[in-house]
């Protein structure tokens, strides 16, 4: 917020003194026109920017380095799960993915995103080789790989 | 180090190369000449995809490239004087470049059809070396879209390629940031040569809050607008001669980075072709763009690649009544996106005021930016996907595109002096009197 405050009126001030000079006594109509269309841009621009700094600094916090999420909120997955899933798949390792909204496309963000982390590995709904449970507990008798209060991994 | 190296590699190299396509001013030469790097860069990692060898492919592009540069250079007469406006334009883009690049430092690929589309095909390019892989070809990866055009994917293969892991996507957000960038120097250049108004109004779309927020997203609607309007501008704006490769390799790696990057791309020469005088350009950059185009193509279809909205359509179409309820729907969404503030700031109505008090229209851009929010309404309208979902999440970005067209049309309305003749044709038309019937047609 306080980013984005920032740069509106950074974005305000840049479009005064960037075109104010390019304000002449006898400007046509037209020309003001194109010009009151950048300046509005560039006011603009200025809170977008502040928008997209506080962004990037969420992806500091999240310590996220290779895929993001659109806005300010948590990503579907933590990364230390992601860490875990990345040791646990082996070569030639298929998996899916449970998470409290559904199995694989049945959380379309979550499973997509996932596959973007994890790839190479390839996901299989049927059979696959590891089954993730994120805020889901696995089903009783499972060969658990590893499980924490968050997550399990399933062979 | 690695991905400091792979992100120099992938936009220094490119922006050396460019350099020997354009002679003229620096910042034309800067920017024109780094969006014909990249696109050289990506089409020669492309074709290297296509045989297994994306590193050797794009080398090879990179090298012939350079040393075609001095033949097929295009020559931008300018004056050495740059106007206050281009300057001050210039300088805007400058500073929010390099905010854009120190930004993407700390930057993962950010949104969804960055991680879904583009850069998880830069992945698998990057793992298996060709087009064959997991991603292209099992059901499971349905929603990336195999057969969509690859440029920006084999561009980001290459960075990944080059720093070794595909865990760390910084370097790729520095690529966006700097083709921003360049971009915007090639856009503004070239307005200048039709002086300040131009200059304004294009520069406008160039720095529009939405255009600017979704260059880091990681979705490829910037990219490609950027190509195809400044490829759209070169062909307007560019030398009589000595344009046409250039506008061609633009608007081919417009057609190359997104799916409906060749009919926007298309939309750009089919109306030159009603006029007798810039046919045969219009046709020599039409032919450039396609053969371009062709390698990618062809391999789609001979794979049989398709994408899940495309099969949607074929497996359950869209009845008519549907179709008819769809068109006020999409209308009215299209016309509040065009009229967004918080996203567009005052772009359309900028561009639509100049035009109108100008009188002066320039029919082929006119009809290139109708004919391009055409096109997008007929996807929506026909859409055999979420439809609801397919508009809310997209409208959005598919303006983009249009206003750039939209924003040339402007441009083109306030040409000094007034205003240019079409691609060189040699007429003339003084404000406020109605054009002859000769001057309506070259138009």
């Amino acid at each position: 917020m306080v980013l984005w405050v920032i740069g509106g009126i950074a974005g305000v001030l840049s479009a005064v003194l960037l075109l104010r000079p390019l304000l002449g006594p006898a400007s046509a109509r037209p020309y003001l026109a194109a010009l009151a269309g950048t300046a509005a841009s560039v006011a603009l621009l200025g809170a977008t920017l502040g928008l997209m700094a506080q962004e990037t600094v969420n992806y500091v916090e999240l310590g996220l380095t290779e895929a993001g999420i659109p806005r300010n909120v948590d990503p579907p997955f933590s990364e230390q799960f992601v860490a875990a899933a990345e040791v646990a798949l082996e070569d030639t390792d298929t998996w899916a993915v449970t998470t409290p909204n559904g199995r694989c496309y049945d959380d379309r963000y979550a499973f997509i995103w996932l596959s973007f982390r994890l790839h190479p590995a390839v996901p299989t709904c049927d059979a696959p080789d590891l089954e993730f449970f994120f805020e889901v507990s696995p089903p009783a008798g499972a060969e658990v790989l590893e499980q924490t209060d968050t997550y399990a991994i399933v062979r | 180090m690695r991905p400091l190296v792979a992100t120099l590699a992938t936009t220094g190299l490119p922006l050396l190369v460019g350099l020997r396509w354009v002679a003229g001013p620096l910042a034309l030469r800067v920017g024109l000449g780094g969006l014909l790097g990249v696109a050289f860069l990506g089409m020669g990692a492309l074709v290297g995809g296509l045989v297994g060898a994306v590193l050797p492919g794009t080398a090879l592009a990179l090298a012939v490239a350079y040393a075609a540069g001095p033949r097929w250079r295009s020559k931008f007469e300018g004056e050495d004087a740059t106007p206050a406006a281009t300057r001050r334009l210039l300088v805007a883009v400058l500073v929010v470049g390099g905010v854009l690049v120190l930004m993407a430092v700390w930057r993962p690929v950010a949104w969804w059809d960055g991680w879904m589309i583009w850069s998880l095909k830069a992945k698998a390019l990057a793992a298996t070396g060709d087009f064959s892989g997991p991603v292209f070809t099992n059901p499971v990866y349905g929603t990336s879209h195999p057969d969509y055009p690859p440029l920006l994917s084999c561009w980001q293969a290459v960075a990944y390629l080059l720093q070794g892991t595909s865990e760390v996507s910084w370097p790729l957000q520095v690529q966006l940031a700097v083709l921003w960038t360049v971009g915007g120097l090639a856009l503004v250049s070239l307005a200048s040569r039709w002086g300040t108004g131009a200059v304004l109004v294009l520069g406008a779309w160039v720095l529009a809050p939405h255009l600017v927020r979704q260059m880091l997203s990681g979705y490829a609607d910037v990219p490609m607008a950027l190509f195809v309007v400044t490829g759209a501008a070169t062909l307007w704006i560019g030398p009589r001669t000595g344009s046409v490769v250039p506008a061609g390799l633009l608007l081919g790696a417009g057609a190359l980075t997104k799916n409906e990057g060749l009919p926007l791309a298309l939309l750009v020469v089919a109306p030159l072709l009603f006029t007798e005088e810039v046919r045969s350009r219009a046709l020599r950059v039409g032919a450039v763009l396609l053969a371009l185009f062709l390698p990618w193509g062809v391999f789609a279809r001979v794979r049989g690649y398709s994408n899940d909205l495309a099969t949607a359509v074929q497996d359950d179409p869209v009845g008519p009544v549907t179709m008819l309820a769809r068109i006020p729907v999409v209308a009215f969404e299209l016309s509040r996106e065009l009229l967004w503030p918080l996203r567009w700031a005052l772009l359309t109505l900028a561009c639509v005021g100049v035009i109108a008090l100008t009188r002066r229209v320039s029919a082929p851009l006119v009809a290139t930016t109708v004919g391009s929010l055409g096109l997008f309404a007929a996807i929506y309208v026909t859409a055999a996907v979420d439809f609801d979902f397919l508009v809310e999440f997209s409208v959005a970005r598919v303006v983009t595109t249009p206003l750039g067209f939209l924003a040339l049309a402007a441009a083109w309305s306030l040409a000094e002096p007034p205003p240019p003749d079409p691609l060189g044709a040699g007429t003339n038309t003084d404000i406020g009197r109605p054009a002859s019937r000769r001057e309506r047609l070259l138009r």
